[in-house]
């Protein structure tokens, strides 16, 4: 199965929130009441029981105008996952289709993978000691459906297809797009990567609450890449010269004990030949 | 042979503190393992499972905290000593790092008159006493901060790695090394034989015997 992704198309959406229905609905999460945001989001962010929703930026232009900017926020699924390298014990895997699936069981709600996510997507569940997420509909999409929240999209702002396509069909948005909003962009194609969401922003990601070059950490190279490996051979290197030490010792100390016998006058067994 | 005179290395408390920190140190880098390799896996169900483990990694921690709190508060005067030597590294440390290699494998060989400690024991004490610091500080952030600076992880890891080789090393001279496993009767009964006092700790004889005098 070639690698999958989803489209989300910004100057398309409506923020009606219908894929944070039906994802909570797919997906059987129960529905919590958050307090007011003091905006429009339903929410103050995602949570181990809220896998995507719309948030909303509120951005003061110079003039006293108020611009309204909102965006699907969701695992990204990304080609160069910070989440799925921090991991300690590959509780997150990459699926052929370009998920980045959590293996339930292995989960341990560790959380290093909330330090190392570039998008603050991992949500670890404290009580069950299980780190949620979007699975991008893991169970749909391997069966040749489409995701829950691409499926309920009215607009069509959310659409769902192999990577290849998705790239190719945002140029055309994007086009379709900058007859409306001049400076609007395509995000996600070229970082990290390639991520599995390719975003059509109208305006800088900043505006979105994404950041403009998404990165890893260099401290999560250094951690996986060098001190790893490093530390393993150390420890290895350590257990193996003492091991080869502690044969040597002894077969010093042997015959030390044999030469001390023979001044002695020899082996019992010689001595008790003897006498 | 004479029935051995024996001589007082070191205090109960401080003994006391060297094996509830051995303990600690040990299942820390055990649980703390199992999130860094795959050789002790097969060790998970012995704490029940990995999240098991990881409240192990921190009950163990404090416990660790204990013993380096615990001499610092009851015996000022011996850890400042011990301090003072380990940063001190003199002529004759560095010579016996010389004799070390032929040590190591069990071979007697001369060495410049040591003092309370050789040159190896201030190595393997600099090594612990920075690495025992920088894991505790970063295990702290680990534990405590929601999110903690992203280079306390390789940090950790890193410290835990060279704290570990070198634990080794100090394991092996003192239990397994025939010429060096007299020392263990200092860290267990207290006291070590005249004898091998003599022999490996020249200088700290002098000065013992000098003062009497």
């Amino acid at each position: 199965m070639s690698r999958m992704a989803r489209l989300i198309d910004i100057t398309r959406c409506t923020a009606c929130r219908g894929c944070q229905v039906s994802c909570k609905r797919w997906n059987q999460l129960a529905g919590e009441i958050g307090a007011f945001t003091g905006s429009y989001q339903s929410h103050d962010d995602l949570s181990p029981g809220r896998w995507t929703m719309i948030k909303f930026y509120e951005e003061k232009k110079p003039g006293g105008e108020m611009a309204w900017h909102f965006r699907k926020a969701t695992c990204m699924h990304c080609a160069d996952a910070g989440c799925l390298k921090a991991c300690p014990n590959e509780a997150l895997v990459r699926e052929e289709n370009g998920t980045i699936r959590r293996i339930e069981e292995n989960c341990i709600g560790c959380g290093h993978c909330v330090q190392f996510c570039p998008f603050d997507i991992p949500k670890v569940d404290e009580v069950a000691q299980k780190m949620k997420k979007c699975t991008f509909c893991y169970d749909r999409i391997s069966n040749g459906r489409e995701p829950a929240c691409a499926k309920t999209c009215v607009p069509r702002a959310i659409v769902y297809g192999t990577w290849d396509e998705m790239a190719a069909l945002a140029d055309e948005r994007l086009a379709q797009a900058q007859k409306l909003y001049p400076d609007s962009r395509i995000y996600g194609r070229d970082e990290l990567g390639g991520l599995g969401v390719i975003y059509i922003l109208p305006d800088t990601p900043a505006k979105y609450g994404l950041p403009e070059d998404p990165s890893l950490p260099f401290t999560l190279g250094l951690w996986k890449d060098v001190v790893h490996p490093f530390g393993k051979g150390l420890i290895g290197a350590s257990l193996a010269a003492t091991g080869l030490a502690f044969i040597i010792s002894r077969r010093n100390a042997m015959k030390l004990k044999e030469s001390a016998k023979l001044e002695e006058g020899g082996y019992d067994d010689e001595q008790q030949k003897n006498g | 042979m004479s029935s051995k005179r024996m001589v007082k290395r070191f205090s109960a408390a401080v003994r006391v503190s060297h094996w509830l920190y051995a303990a600690s140190f040990i299942t820390l880098a055990v649980t703390g393992y199992l999130q860094f390799g795959s050789a002790l896996d097969w060790m998970i169900p012995l704490f029940g499972s990995l999240e098991g483990a990881m409240v192990v990694h921190r009950v163990a921690a404090v416990f660790l905290i204990i013993a380096v709190v615990l001499p610092l508060l009851m015996r000022p005067r011996e850890v400042s000593a011990w301090l003072n030597e380990v940063f001190n590294f003199s002529r004759a440390d560095a010579d016996f790092l010389k004799a070390f290699p032929a040590k190591f494998v069990g071979v007697k060989k001369e060495i410049p008159p040591q003092g309370f400690y050789n040159g190896g024991e201030k190595i393997n004490s600099l090594i612990q006493i920075i690495c025992g610091a920088g894991l505790i500080i970063s295990g702290l952030f680990l534990w405590l901060s929601a999110a903690p600076p992203t280079i306390m992880y390789p940090l950790h890891a890193l410290l835990m790695a060279i704290g570990v080789a070198s634990a080794i090393g100090h394991i092996y001279l003192a239990l397994l090394n025939p010429i060096s496993n007299e020392a263990i009767g200092g860290m267990i009964s207290g006291e070590i034989s005249e004898q091998y006092m003599k022999e490996n700790h020249g200088r700290w004889y002098e000065q013992v015997y000098k003062k009497r005098v």
